[in-house]
């Protein structure tokens, strides 16, 4: 299929998991914070590790490395939370994810954007925007509401 | 028993028997005349006493008749003119008390009691007095006084002349006590003697034991319970029916004699004792003063046979005194005796005999002393003296002879051996001990040859033995010398020795400062290292502090690093508008990396640095624990080297020991080098002496019948004389045989104090 790499150009925030590169476009990004206290929530999925309180909201935040189904990690001091606002319904909601580690806010130009591989039609890989190469490194360019699907979405919010 | 004694004695014995014989005869007659004699003065002496006695009592009746007698009393007014009368007179005839008694008994006295109405008409003295006579009662007991009294009554005549009547009477008082008794005691008597009175029932009326005559003592019916009076109750009972006698008796254990009288016209008998102890002592001085006469003439008696007995004797115990001194040799004697009796010519002869002896006495006394003197020749005069005497000199005369003619032979054979002629000899024949002692004589040349001839080979055996003494000495002396050359050596080796120890005790205690030094350095060493690891201690403290604040920089440098893509975010978020704050935004982002990066590379120098300072402490650990050993280490090298130093000072002691030894050597063998020097001086000198000897020797005229003994027998000749030698010894029980052998060691002393010293 052929996409349009220039609606992907902007200002991404990257991150890592893992040895990975991954980008989050700043727009959808509220705040960057060091790991808290996290309240645990029972009867969830293992990828939701509970709740935060982030100036008086509670937030639910998801260990993103569960929801890719990479091998758990210890949380450290370069832990950090990324609160991505979005739309449900209309509605505005909030969700912390928890990264490894967080590196920097760069511009993508659309020359460096490639789109992303299709590895069939069974993987769902729509989550990802498209590849970008920056520095020599791949970074990949995630679209952070379609991480979760709205079904979870809506079990999240409804905690 | 001696003569003078026996004399005395017979003569004594005679006295003695002629006194005796005299005295006892006087003696006997003494006796019996002396008792009559007292008899006869008692007999005296009692009537003698009662003539006073009664003249007494009859002038004091008549005092009292003519006081009866005077008108005032022939009144019969006891009342109005008698009692006034008489007051005076009581105490004039000296009575008690006076009175009046009536024909009829009535009895009226001065001091009665009214009333009293006695009558003493019962009275046998009133009774007498009624009859117109004079009377005295006996003792009785008075009806006023119920005391002893003795009453006198006169009677009152109706008138003066024949045919008056009694008419009454006055009596008179006195105490019985003493009325008699006064009588009595008045008596002349003599000494030992003692007077009493009785009445004519026995009764005691006066005596001198007051309370006989108190208690009315009736001497016959006492005899009845006290036998004590028996004896004299029979002599009282004997004299109640005499008028006067003579008795004896026995009173409290003595004998009494005694002579009695009645005392006429009163019914009294009076008695006068003599103790006979008086009588007999008085007998008894009569016989002591002839006893002692007696003695006195045995006395001088015996004085006068002693003296006579003594002018006897004298001459005979001079006789015996020469006799016993002739019995003991002593015959330088002279007789002094003057008598011109039979003993005078006992003592003539004595002295004739003493000088017979003494005269051949003298004679022998000086032949003897003649051949003391060694005068042969001389003889004694026989005519001078008398058959056996005569006999006994020429005897002596003949000793002289026999022993003359021998001697001479003698002395020749004498003088030629004095002129070292050994070969004379005495030929003739002598009897008895003359052949033993000229026997003797050539013996004795023989000896004397003998002798000599082994005098001559033994110096020659002496001059070969000296000069191998003489050899020897001196070989003694080259290796004393060499000994001593030794010695020196030795004794310098020592000296090295002893300055060898001494360096090494010297090094050994400085070796022990320096052991000490160390010590005391690593002791410090020690403490320094204590300290670095204090110090390391800190630095890694320090580190860990800093690698906390390293750690709040890397949390600040994060959060810097978060606002800073915060920044960037909301610059973005901003659009073109936010560009300039997100160049600053990157700026604050690199500066909190690089702020980061600078405190990981901080943490990791710290981390180091950690790690160095652990590994320090370890490596200062070890290195304590190298101090600790090398301290123990040292101290073992300090008592090593204490050891060394000990056995440096007991090795210096030991070579000081061993050097005095040395020196104590090399003395003796000094000694030794002058002892080999004198030794040989003294061989050589033997050896001259004896080449005088062998000219000496040859000197002697010999007759060679010696020389051909062989050297052999001439030693064990010469040997037989210590062999003598130490009989003689053996047989002087308190001393010590001594021989060459044990003498060695005493002179071998030194020596010994040297293996002392050495060992």
């Amino acid at each position: 299929m052929s996409v349009d790499t220039a609606e992907f150009e902007g200002k991404y925030l990257t991150f890592n998991l893992l040895e990975e590169f991954y980008g989050v476009s700043v727009g959808s990004i509220l705040q960057i914070i060091a790991i808290p206290d996290i309240t645990k929530i029972p009867q969830t999925p293992a990828f939701v590790k509970g709740v935060i309180n982030l100036r008086g909201r509670i937030i639910p935040v998801v260990d993103l490395r569960l929801k890719f189904l990479l091998e758990e990690q210890v949380y450290d001091d370069r832990t950090s939370v990324i609160i991505i606002k979005m739309k449900l319904d209309g509605r505005e909601i909030f969700i912390g994810v928890i990264v490894d580690k967080v590196n920097e806010v760069i511009d993508i130009n659309k020359n460096e954007i490639e789109s992303s591989p299709s590895f069939g039609v069974d993987l769902d890989t729509q989550f990802i925007l498209a590849m970008a190469k920056v520095k020599n490194k791949v970074v990949s360019l995630l679209d952070i509401g379609k991480i979760l699907t709205n079904k979870e979405l809506m079990q999240i919010q409804d905690m | 028993m001696k003569l003078n004694m026996k004399i005395s004695l017979l003569f004594g014995i005679a006295l003695f028997v002629c006194i005796v014989g005299i005295v006892i005869p006087v003696e006997m007659i003494l006796n019996r005349n002396f008792e009559k004699t007292y008899l006869d003065k008692l007999d005296i002496i009692a009537t003698s006493n009662a003539d006073l006695i009664k003249t007494n009592l009859d002038a004091e009746l008549n005092r009292l008749f003519e006081i009866a007698n005077r008108t005032e009393s022939r009144t019969l007014d006891w009342e109005g003119v008698i009692r006034e009368n008489l007051i005076p007179d009581v105490q004039r005839i000296g009575a008690q008390e006076m009175g009046m008694v009536f024909p009829d008994g009535r009895y009226r006295h001065i001091s009665e009691v009214p009333d009293a109405n006695l009558n003493l008409g019962d009275r046998d003295y009133v009774q007498v007095a009624l009859t117109g006579r004079n009377a005295v009662s006996d003792l009785i007991i008075s009806r006023v006084t119920n005391s002893l009294v003795l009453m006198y009554a006169a009677p009152i005549m109706s008138h003066n002349g024949p045919g008056a009547r009694v008419i009454g009477m006055i009596v008179a008082r006195r105490d019985g006590n003493l009325a008699l008794i006064d009588l009595v005691n008045n008596a002349r008597t003599m000494e030992g003697s003692y007077a009493f009175m009785i009445n004519n029932s026995g009764t005691i009326v006066a005596h001198p034991d007051r309370d006989m005559v108190f208690n009315q003592v009736n001497v016959i019916s006492e005899a009845a319970n006290n036998p004590d009076y028996r004896s004299k109750a029979d002599m009282v009972s004997v004299a109640l029916n005499s008028r006067s006698g003579n008795a004896r008796f026995t009173e409290d254990g003595k004998k009494y004699i005694a002579a009695y009288t009645e005392i006429t016209g009163y019914p009294w008998k009076l008695f006068f004792t003599l103790d006979e102890d008086v009588m007999n002592s008085e007998l008894a001085q009569v016989r002591n003063t002839i006893l002692v006469i007696g003695f006195i003439f045995l006395v001088l008696g015996v004085i006068v046979a002693i003296a006579f007995a003594r002018m006897i004797s004298k001459p005979i115990h001079e006789c015996l005194d020469i006799a016993r001194n002739i019995e003991n040799g002593n015959t330088n004697l002279n007789i002094n005796v003057k008598s011109k009796d039979e003993l005078g010519d006992l003592a003539k002869a004595m002295q004739n005999m003493v000088n017979a002896i003494q005269r051949v006495l003298s004679d022998c006394d000086y032949l003897t002393k003649e051949a003391f003197a060694g005068k042969l020749k001389t003889r004694i005069d026989v005519k001078k003296h008398q058959n056996d005497y005569a006999k006994l000199v020429d005897g002596m005369n003949n000793i002289l002879e026999s022993v003359a003619y021998p001697m001479k032979e003698c002395l020749d054979v004498m003088d030629r051996l004095s002129k070292k002629d050994l070969t004379a000899r005495i030929i003739n024949k002598y009897p008895g001990d003359f052949d033993f002692l000229m026997q003797n004589i050539n013996n004795a040349g023989n000896t004397l040859e003998e002798a000599i001839t082994q005098v001559e080979l033994a110096v020659e055996q002496i001059t070969s033995a000296s000069n191998e003494i003489t050899a020897g000495s001196q070989n003694l002396a080259n290796s004393t010398s060499q000994q001593a050359s030794s010695l020196e050596e030795i004794s310098s080796s020592l000296e090295e020795i002893n300055s060898l120890t001494a360096n090494n005790a010297d090094n050994a205690k400085a070796g022990l400062k320096l052991a000490d030094q160390a010590v005391r350095s690593v002791d410090s060493s020690n403490e320094s290292m204590e300290k670095m690891n204090k110090a390391m201690e800190a630095i890694l403290k320090s580190s860990q502090e800093t690698g906390k604040i390293i750690k709040t920089i890397e949390d600040i440098a994060f959060q810097t690093n978060l606002l800073a893509l915060n920044a960037a975010v909301e610059a973005a978020h901003a659009g073109d508008a936010g560009k300039g704050f997100a160049v600053v935004a990157e700026e604050v982002k690199n500066l909190a990396l690089r702020s980061a990066e600078a405190a990981k590379n901080t943490n990791a120098l710290i981390d180091e640095s950690s790690r160095n300072s652990e590994m320090g402490a370890k490596i200062v650990e070890q290195v304590t624990k190298s101090f600790i050993e090398m301290k123990e280490h040292f101290n073992k090298v300090k008592s090593i080297v204490n050891e060394i130093s000990a056995s440096s000072d007991e090795q210096a002691s030991g070579v000081g020991q061993i050097s005095t030894g040395v020196n104590e050597m090399n003395r003796g063998t000094q000694q030794n080098a002058a002892n080999a020097e004198e030794s040989a001086s003294a061989a050589e000198e033997l050896n001259s002496q004896a080449d005088e000897l062998k000219d000496m020797v040859e000197s002697f005229t010999l007759s060679r019948k010696f020389s051909n003994m062989s050297n052999n027998t001439a030693f064990r000749k010469t040997h037989n004389l210590p062999n003598e030698r130490r009989k003689t010894h053996a047989q002087l029980p308190n001393k010590k045989p001594t021989n060459a052998l044990e003498i060695m060691p005493e002179t071998m002393l030194p020596m010994d104090s040297f293996d002392e010293d050495f060992i």
